[in-house]
């Protein structure tokens, strides 16, 4: 371990940390510690376990495993209240306001200046509000409501909230991801003046330059595990990537060489107006094109208008050399196309529902005759799907809800391909299933492609999006940046386009 | 970062405060021209008078719609109360201890709210419901299922007539009464810390409590508040009725929802404030009088007020859950 | 529970949890079932025969409402005005036969005003996206001020010379069994097989369930929260009718009442067999015990407003246990 020099400045001490969720283990025997007047990066891929870490530092979560000291105690987390308390303040990718509050009520909202009979005493208020935006040199009207703010703005409002209890560990999630690079500048002068004031800052991201920009440490996590944590100035990016992204996933994911076959389906020129513009590409049978884009490139809404659930503002789709539109995820399904979304239980299934009734859902009219359901028939094809995609369940009447992560997964992959889809897109599909299930979900999509199938993946995950397309895409600011056969290139380039939107001057030479 | 402050004063914000109001003033202003009766000021402190009890109903159910609940239970609270009063008078109770007692029951109706709904987390519309179908079976059971209470208010009652029927120059007691109560649930909803945790809790739950505001306790309260205020509205029926009455509250509901959604239309949009809430009763009472005065039928007052209902919850832009 | 056990496949359940289940599932039964010898040790003609179909009869109202109920609880979604249009329905085929148009315009009468209150709350809460419950405690006042409209305030008599159908339905029998019962099961059949049966069924609880994941499951999620209301308010029309018939006539505001006892007898109903999910047989039971009960109250000279408290504590209580969508996460 790259231990610090003395003990007595650290802030924090995280200690043999263990967190499991129904299925995954989250958090794995995890060290981690913060120094007082220290920028110290947490870095690593989407479901490596750095969310968990901070909320299990916060109190949302109690780990199963491990202790935690603040300033050489040890605590027993009990709350998040108890540990705001305790001087930890997090500020969290979403941002939690009171939309018709204004800036200086969501500042003090739960610790208002009271007077006499609990009356707020609101000129304080103001005026401390005032000052504290002047400490951070940000200045905003007071009593403009929050949801008047843009995102840069309202985040300025909760760090403001976060410094009104005077905090000795500042974390922060991801807080650049909705930026813009003015907001980013500022936001980076602001940390380096707490800093300065001896606070211990966590700083969660995985945008490298921003690592290597601002941090003084950084620890890198990988499968619920520290893997490593490196002075910054002893280190270089390609040593931080290759420790994010670690392990192989050749004998994982079967490859086998397929005939490419026809086109199923050819975007052209396609954009929603804002988020997504003039994206063009094809997916063929037999093939997996990987799309490859952080927080807010706009991969979340291509995926929704392939899916039929954005409304296209421009460009063209052919299904199998067909003209087409989708006003709805219907249409998408009639003519093929079946979304696996990223949400399992907030969009892939209806949790109270049977393994039976969420395969057979997209589908149903297959068994229907006469407006009633052939229930024989819905049975034995179920009885199938769950022994073909080898689900473990009690049976075809359990409850979904009652699954674990990676079998729920298949209900909804199952879902898909009881309608009959010939290209599927799948959104983050191993996000929060753990490895075995993982390893099941590439042998599935292995055996569309081997059905004659096409696949879109999007994903987060670099070595996924590495070892299974054949092609793969990358997006940035809503455009597509980079296109290429998934041979020819490699995970330092794709993450420099993801972050960039074009190749650095090194990376040229 | 400059602040956006030329839009907050656009013209498209000035309707969206004002345009509520003006379209009140026109329809004061059709009835002034068309019934001249209207304007009489003997006619208009009679508005006055019978919007006490939906004003006071209606500031109650602001306090739950804040704090993200709702009450469907305020008309059959009400009810009860003047039920309630009218069987303690005939019984001899003591004036004041009778209207602490019928207070104190609607706190409990309101307490039963906030157990179904902030503690057993059921949907606010279903647990209110029960709440004011259970109501009504306390109202027979002090009627001994009959439809009032034999006797009406007891023996001659002066504070009663004196709330009900009674005036201060002019202006009748019961229009002071609403005033004050709500001069103080205005002062409780927007300046104390527990009000800003009520709206807090009812504009985003997670972030409240992430704020460390017990949004529950807070909803709790709002339950009991609103429970409080409908039994007071009770009381200011009985008082001007003179008698208790069972299920007598009940289309008071729909005004006082009116009156809120109305209400929250008007100078602060989007969210449900006092004194909104008392313009919106106010205008309810001015269209009842004018609708009276134009000699509609008793049928038409239940289609005015569902449609008072979805003018005023379209226009507050209350959308699905 | 440790997360070590989960998502492994048939691990024994022990004898608690078993119990735990069973009681989950048919302990609303037992309750019910208890209910019976309870009433019938203080009052032993409760259980005659007559008496028994007597509640059959009883129940058929208020569970015709419950069911048209249980069609928008199963969509996700709620409606308010079932008793103000069930009286509104009533009314109308009241006038019909008093007028002396017979038996199937009234039929008809009452039907197409069901309709016409299931499009318009379709309309708003599907279309408008205006909150259910507002929208449809509106349209409750709407149909009140109809009826009382429609009525003139004053109870509707029918000639019966004309309209011996309706006493049949309303106090006759038919093959020993109460008319009025058999109107039940047939509609309470039909119900059955669209919501347990056919694709529309299935998507209604899709859609109930999470109108997210069926939306993207290619559900028309809209089209469907019109479908359960136009449902709702055709079966609820046919309970107006039932109320006529009842009454023998129309009375104003007679459907009001009805809203608590169906919402009671759809809660109870999710809270047997399948726990959470509003369904067909399990209101027929609701319903069925809420009549039982009105009837126990009546042998053990109960006053009728102690039905209201029970009536309440069945909703809240049901909702509760039953951890229906009534309930927020």
């Amino acid at each position: 371990m790259h231990d610090p020099p003395s003990t007595e400045q650290r802030v924090l001490a995280m200690h043999n940390i263990s967190k499991d969720f129904p299925g995954v283990r989250a958090l794995d025997h995890v060290d981690f510690s913060l120094h007082g007047g220290e920028i110290h990066a947490l870095v690593g891929e989407n479901g490596a376990g750095k969310s968990t870490l901070i909320k299990v530092l916060t109190g949302i979560y109690a780990c199963d495993e491990g202790c935690i000291e603040l300033d050489g105690r040890e605590v027993h987390v009990r709350s998040t209240r108890q540990m705001q308390d305790l001087g930890v303040a997090c500020i969290y990718q979403e941002l939690n306001l009171i939309p018709h509050f204004d800036v200086a009520q969501n500042i003090f909202l739960g610790a208002e200046p009271r007077g006499k009979l609990g009356l707020v005493r609101w000129s304080e208020m103001y005026r401390e509000a005032e000052r504290l935006l002047g400490t951070l040199g940000v200045s905003l009207d007071l009593r403009v409501p929050v949801r008047k703010l843009g995102f840069g703005q309202r985040q300025m409002v909760i760090i403001a909230r976060a410094l009104l209890h005077n905090p000795t560990i500042f974390v922060l999630d991801e807080p650049t991801a909705m930026l813009t690079r003015a907001e980013i500048g500022y936001l980076f002068g602001l940390l380096e003046r707490l800093k300065e004031q001896g606070v211990g800052i966590l700083y969660i991201s995985h945008r490298m330059e921003e690592v290597f920009e601002i941090a003084d440490r950084v620890t890198v996590m990988r499968d619920g595990k520290n893997v490593a944590s490196l002075q910054v100035a002893e280190t270089n990016p390609d040593q931080v990537i290759s420790l994010m992204v670690g392990r192989q996933l050749d004998d994982m994911f079967p490859k086998t060489d397929l005939e490419i076959g026809p086109q199923l389906l050819a975007v052209g020129g396609m954009g929603d107006g804002a988020l997504v513009q003039d994206v063009s590409f094809e997916v063929r049978a037999g093939q997996v094109v990987g799309i490859y884009g952080v927080l807010g490139s706009g991969t979340a809404e291509l995926a929704g208008m392939l899916a039929g659930d954005r409304p296209l503002a421009a460009g063209k789709m052919l299904v199998r050399g067909e003209p087409t539109t989708f006003r709805s995820p219907h249409h998408a399904l009639r003519d093929g196309i079946a979304l696996i979304p990223k949400d399992r239980r907030d969009e892939g299934l209806v949790l109270s529902f049977t393994v039976r009734e969420n395969m057979t859902l997209a589908g149903l009219g297959r068994w229907v005759s006469a407006g009633l359901i052939r229930s024989r028939e819905e049975k034995a094809v179920t009885r199938d799907q769950i022994e073909a995609l080898n689900v473990r369940t009690y049976g075809a009447e359990q409850v979904v809800q009652e699954l674990s992560g990676g079998n729920q997964q298949k209900v909804v992959i199952a879902k898909a391909m009881l309608s009959q889809a010939q290209v599927y897109v799948f959104d983050e599909p191993t996000r929060g299933v753990d490895v075995g299930a993982k390893i099941e979900i590439y042998r599935l999509i292995s055996r569309l492609l081997q059905g004659g199938a096409g696949v879109i993946l999007f994903s987060s995950e670099l070595p996924e999006i590495l070892h299974i397309t054949d092609r793969v895409m990358v997006m940035f600011r809503g455009r597509m940046v980079l296109d290429k056969l998934t041979q020819q290139t490699d995970a330092d380039e794709l993450l420099m386009y993801a972050l960039k939107g074009e190749a650095s001057e090194t990376d040229v030479s | 970062m400059k602040s956006n402050e030329n839009v907050r004063r656009g013209a498209g914000d000035l309707i969206a405060r004002y345009g509520t109001l003006g379209l009140m003033a026109l329809v004061c202003l059709f009835l002034a021209i068309s019934v001249p009766a209207f304007i009489q000021p003997s006619n208009l402190f009679d508005v006055l008078r019978q919007v006490a009890v939906v004003g006071i109903m209606a500031c109650g159910l602001t306090y739950a719609v804040a704090a993200g609940g709702f009450d469907l239970s305020v008309g059959s609270v009400a009810a009860l109360s003047t039920v309630f009063v009218a069987w303690l008078l005939v019984r001899n109770v003591p004036v004041l201890a009778a209207l602490l007692v019928v207070l104190a029951v609607g706190a409990a109706c309101g307490w039963a709210n906030g157990l179904f709904c902030a503690r057993l987390r059921i949907v606010p519309w279903v647990g209110t419901l029960a709440t004011m179908l259970a109501v009504v079976g306390p109202q027979f059971m002090l009627t001994g299922g009959g439809s009032q209470i034999p006797g009406g208010l007891g023996p001659k009652q002066p504070l009663m007539d004196f709330l009900g029927k009674g005036f201060l120059g002019p202006v009748p007691v019961a229009a002071l009464v609403m005033l004050l109560v709500a001069a103080v649930a205005e002062i409780v909803l927007s300046k104390t810390a527990l009000g800003q945790h009520m709206y807090a809790a009812g504009g985003d739950r997670v972030a409240a409590e992430t704020c460390g505001i017990d949004s529950r306790r807070v909803l709790w309260l709002a339950y009991i508040f609103s429970g409080v205020l409908a039994a007071g509205s009770g009381l200011l029926m009985a008082a001007r009725m003179g008698l208790g009455q069972v299920r007598i509250g009940e289309p008071y509901l729909m005004d006082a929802i009116a009156a809120v959604f109305l209400g929250s239309t008007v100078i602060k949009e989007g969210r449900p404030h006092i004194l909104g809430t008392i313009v919106g009763a106010i205008f309810m009472g001015i269209m009842f009088n004018g609708l009276t005065l134009l000699h509609t039928p008793y049928w038409g007052f239940y289609l005015f007020r569902g449609i008072m209902v979805f003018a005023a919850v379209a226009l507050s832009g209350f959308r699905s859950r | 529970m440790s997360a070590s056990t989960t998502a492994v496949s048939g691990p024994a359940l022990s004898r608690r949890q078993r119990l735990f289940i069973f009681l989950g599932n048919y302990g609303t039964l037992i309750g019910m079932l208890l209910v019976f010898p309870i009433i019938a040790m203080l009052e032993p003609r409760f259980l005659s025969t007559g008496n028994m179909l007597n509640i059959l009869r009883q129940a058929a109202t208020l569970t015709l409402v419950a069911l048209g109920l249980t069609f928008v609880l199963a969509a996700g979604v709620f409606d308010i005005s079932v008793g103000g249009t069930a009286g509104l329905c009533s009314i109308v085929a009241a006038l019909i036969l008093a007028r002396g148009y017979g038996f199937p315009l009234a039929v008809a009468g009452a039907l197409l005003t069901g309709l016409m209150v299931g499009i318009i709350n379709g309309f708003l809460v599907a279309r408008l996206h205006i909150n259910d419950f507002l929208a449809t405690v509106a349209m409750m006042f709407i149909t009140i001020g109809m009826d009382v409209l429609l009525s003139k305030g004053a109870n509707v008599h029918i000639d019966f010379e004309y309209a011996a159908e309706l006493r049949l339905l309303g106090k006759g029998d038919v093959l020993g069994m109460p008319a009025a019962t058999l109107l039940l099961i047939a509609v309470a059949l039909v119900c059955h097989v669209i919501l347990d049966r056919s694709s529309l069924g299935r998507r209604l609880y899709a859609i109930g369930g999470n109108p997210r994941a069926a939306h993207l499951s290619g559900v028309h999620v809209e089209r469907l929260r019109w479908a359960a209301f136009i449902l709702c308010a055709l079966v609820v029309a046919v309970g107006g009718f039932m109320l006529s018939a009842r009454l023998e006539g129309g009375k104003p505001r007679a459907g009001e009442a009805l809203l608590g006892d169906s919402i009671a007898a759809a809660s109870i109903g999710t809270t047997f067999l399948r726990r959470g999910r509003p369904h067909v047989l399990g209101t027929v039971l609701g319903g069925i015990f809420l009549a039982t009960l009105a009837n126990g109250f009546v042998f053990l000279n109960i006053p009728f407003y102690y039905q209201y408290i029970v009536r309440a504590f069945a909703i809240v209580g049901a909702v509760a246990f039953s951890g229906m969508r009534l309930q927020q996460r």
